[in-house]
């Protein structure tokens, strides 16, 4: 874990190394076999390779601990977030790096108007900081199925109606340990986890996480029309989540709960202190534009490293300095620059 | 089903009332409730109506027993009785003690006052654990199953269990009991079918019938044999006395059986939940009909009988008639 979090942030968002390229590949080419071995044995891959799986481990969670369901969907929330820790970790590095770089994206955004040489610039300043654009989204979209079949496991286990009970049945192996347990216990705190939450608690929760998370997810948008994009979907997805909360089965909600929780703890160890808390409130002024602060000939001569470091950016990822101690750093050198020239 | 009327309710938690002259003809709702300016639907039913002359009583999955005029399907009590959690199995109305019993999945069992839809001062009985099935009256005693496993004998007077220790399967009870030559027969989530000394309440037979999968269905017994359908795809027949095999192997249909069969014109008819009808000979199992039927709906809820046809109210709520005799089938036109 330690190690993961002290990975170069080149490596964030770059291009896979030869050996996790490999990896990927035997990973990619066993599922493919999985799935091919189980069509032809008759099974439905998508059940039988991943929902019934994990049906079966939430029931022996349950089993394991304490025959309390909410906590076992804890648990195995916390579980899963830390089996799939690399992958959010390297999301939020790649989010760190392409925060990094906005200053200068802005930059390329104002000095070039033709689309392509845009794109072009764009893409060398990518290679130059060694960053995939699509850094932020492979993790995303590695883990969207792991979600998705928690979700259709989780709608079966808790839906709580004769319906949903057959087709658990047909989904628990044959094994008397897991069958002797169901119908699980849905009652959870205040909650019944095969019903949604109208008390609006657990709706809340879930959408100041959601938002939250997402604060913590976002990169600087480099002009105003993604600023207001930006700032609706910041919005509207927290919102989209309470709304959805209030109308499936509260285990649903307790999940996306616990796994909101757990990513911004995540997210707090990458970041760090570079989490600037106040700008993840949704009333914060955002931060102004990093290029307006830093200029560009002075940071020139600077490493790249201390360059990143010292960029502050609305989405609450901030550098090591303070955006007071920035500015303050940008006067003196403008102060000392004026002496010299007398 | 009662008279010439079908109480038929649906997913949708709506309950209607058919009037049924010729089941061949379209069928006219007299009623449904609630009524289209209602906004509260009591989200699903799932128990069997109770229909006495004038009252229609029903159970369901919003924590609420519900009694309507059976004329009218306006609401005869004050307000509905609630419970702390969902109904799925049926109510219970004995006429003896002027009760109607409800079991609510909080594990409760509920005496209520049929007329005010009160409950009674001393009929409450906690049995610890979810009820999901339907309990069964018979001889003025409650045998409610419930999923800590656990099969009580409560007096339906006066609320008290007759036996020295409750029955105690393996996994919980989930299929209504059937009592038949004094001994209580339910099926469990443990893939069991236990056979249940009725006035001791210890096993019947040496071993119970096991399964591959829970046994959910109330058992049909006929003749001296229990006829046990299974989620396992699978409907076994066994001696009732000893709960040896009656057919030389079970019939296997193609989905799990969750409805109960009905024997009817000497034809076990079967439907599973992919909706395919099944006519065997009750006597080794084999197919009658020529084909099953496919009726290409879901269903879930007992097969009763509509006459000299069988009515099966699929999970949609569509609803077929079936003959006995060659499997041959028509959808309910209603209006």
């Amino acid at each position: 874990m330690d190690r993961l979090l002290r990975r170069p942030q080149q490596t964030s968002g770059a291009p896979s190394r030869p050996g996790s390229s490999n990896v990927m590949m035997i990973v990619i080419a066993g599922i493919v076999l999985a799935i091919i071995i189980a069509i032809n044995a008759g099974y439905d891959p998508w059940n039988a390779l991943f929902i019934n799986p994990l049906i079966n481990f939430l029931i022996l969670f349950n089993n394991i601990f304490f025959h309390n369901f909410g906590i076992a969907i804890i648990l195995f929330t916390i579980f899963m977030r830390m089996v799939t820790m690399p992958l959010t970790i390297r999301q939020f590095q790649s989010t760190r790096a392409l925060s990094a770089i906005q200053p200068r994206m802005q930059e390329i955004q104002k000095k070039y108007k033709d689309p392509k040489r845009r794109q072009e610039e764009t893409m060398k300043l990518y290679q130059e900081a060694g960053i995939n654009p699509l850094g932020c989204l492979v993790p995303m979209v590695i883990q969207f199925p792991i979600w998705i079949a928690l979700y259709r496991a989780l709608r079966i286990m808790v839906g709580g109606t004769p319906e949903s009970l057959v087709q658990l049945s047909q989904r628990l192996y044959p094994w008397s340990y897991l069958r002797g347990s169901v119908p699980l216990e849905q009652h959870f705190l205040w909650l019944n986890l095969g019903h949604p939450d109208t008390t609006f608690v657990l709706p809340v929760f879930v959408g100041v996480t959601t938002y939250l998370q997402q604060k913590m997810t976002t990169t600087t948008p480099t002009t105003p029309e993604q600023r207001q994009q930006q700032q609706m979907m910041n919005w509207m997805m927290p919102l989209f989540f309470v709304w959805i909360t209030l109308a499936v089965p509260s285990g649903l909600g307790l999940y996306w709960f616990v796994s909101n929780v757990t990513a911004v703890m995540v997210g707090y160890m990458v970041m760090g202190r570079r989490i600037d808390w106040r700008q993840l409130s949704p009333f914060a002024v955002p931060a102004p534009a990093p290029a307006a602060r830093a200029p560009r000939p002075e940071r020139e001569s600077q490493p790249r490293r201390e360059r990143e470091a010292e960029i502050v950016d609305d989405s609450g990822i901030e550098s090591e300095a303070t955006p007071l101690e920035a500015e303050r750093k940008t006067h003196a050198r403008r102060r000392r620059g004026k002496r010299k020239n007398r | 089903m009662s008279n010439d009327t079908v109480f038929a309710s649906t997913k949708a938690g709506e309950l209607t009332a058919f009037h049924v002259s010729d089941p061949n003809a379209i069928w006219s709702s007299v009623w449904i409730f609630p009524a289209g300016n209602d906004k509260e639907k009591p989200k699903a039913i799932y128990g069997t109506p109770v229909v006495t002359s004038d009252t229609v009583y029903f159970g369901a999955y919003d924590n609420k027993v519900y009694a309507l005029d059976r004329s009218n399907g306006r609401p005869r009590w004050d307000a509905p009785f609630e419970t702390h959690d969902p109904i799925i199995g049926a109510v219970i109305l004995d006429p003896a003690s002027n009760t109607l019993f409800a079991a609510s999945e909080d594990g409760i069992v509920y005496g209520l006052d049929p007329a005010t839809g009160r409950l009674k001062p001393s009929w409450r009985f906690d049995t610890g654990s979810q009820i999901w099935a339907s309990p069964l009256l018979e001889n003025g005693i409650l045998y409610v199953p419930v999923m800590n496993g656990k099969l009580f004998a409560v007096e339906a007077s006066t609320a008290h269990p007759i036996w020295a220790e409750p029955f105690k399967a393996s996994a919980g009870l989930i299929s209504k009991p059937v009592l038949a030559d004094g001994k209580l027969l339910v099926g469990g989530i443990d893939r069991k079918l236990y056979a249940i000394n009725s006035s001791t309440g210890r096993a019947a037979w040496s071993q119970p019938l096991v399964a591959d999968n829970w046994f959910w269905a109330e058992p049909l017994v006929a003749g001296g044999v229990v006829y046990a359908p299974s989620l396992d795809d699978r409907v076994y027949a066994v001696n009732l006395s000893d709960g040896s095999a009656a057919w030389p192997q079970p019939f296997k249909a193609s989905d799990p059986i969750r409805a109960r069969p009905i024997i009817a014109g000497g034809t076990l008819v079967v439907v599973d939940r992919a909706g395919i009808v099944f006519g065997l000979d009750p006597a080794d199992g084999t197919m009658k009909w020529p084909a099953p039927a496919n009726l290409t709906e879901q269903v879930f809820a007992d097969l009763v009988m509509l006459g000299e046809r069988i009515l099966i109210s699929a999970h949609g709520g569509a609803l077929f008639t079936v003959d006995p005799a060659t499997g041959a089938f028509n959808p309910v036109v209603t209006r």
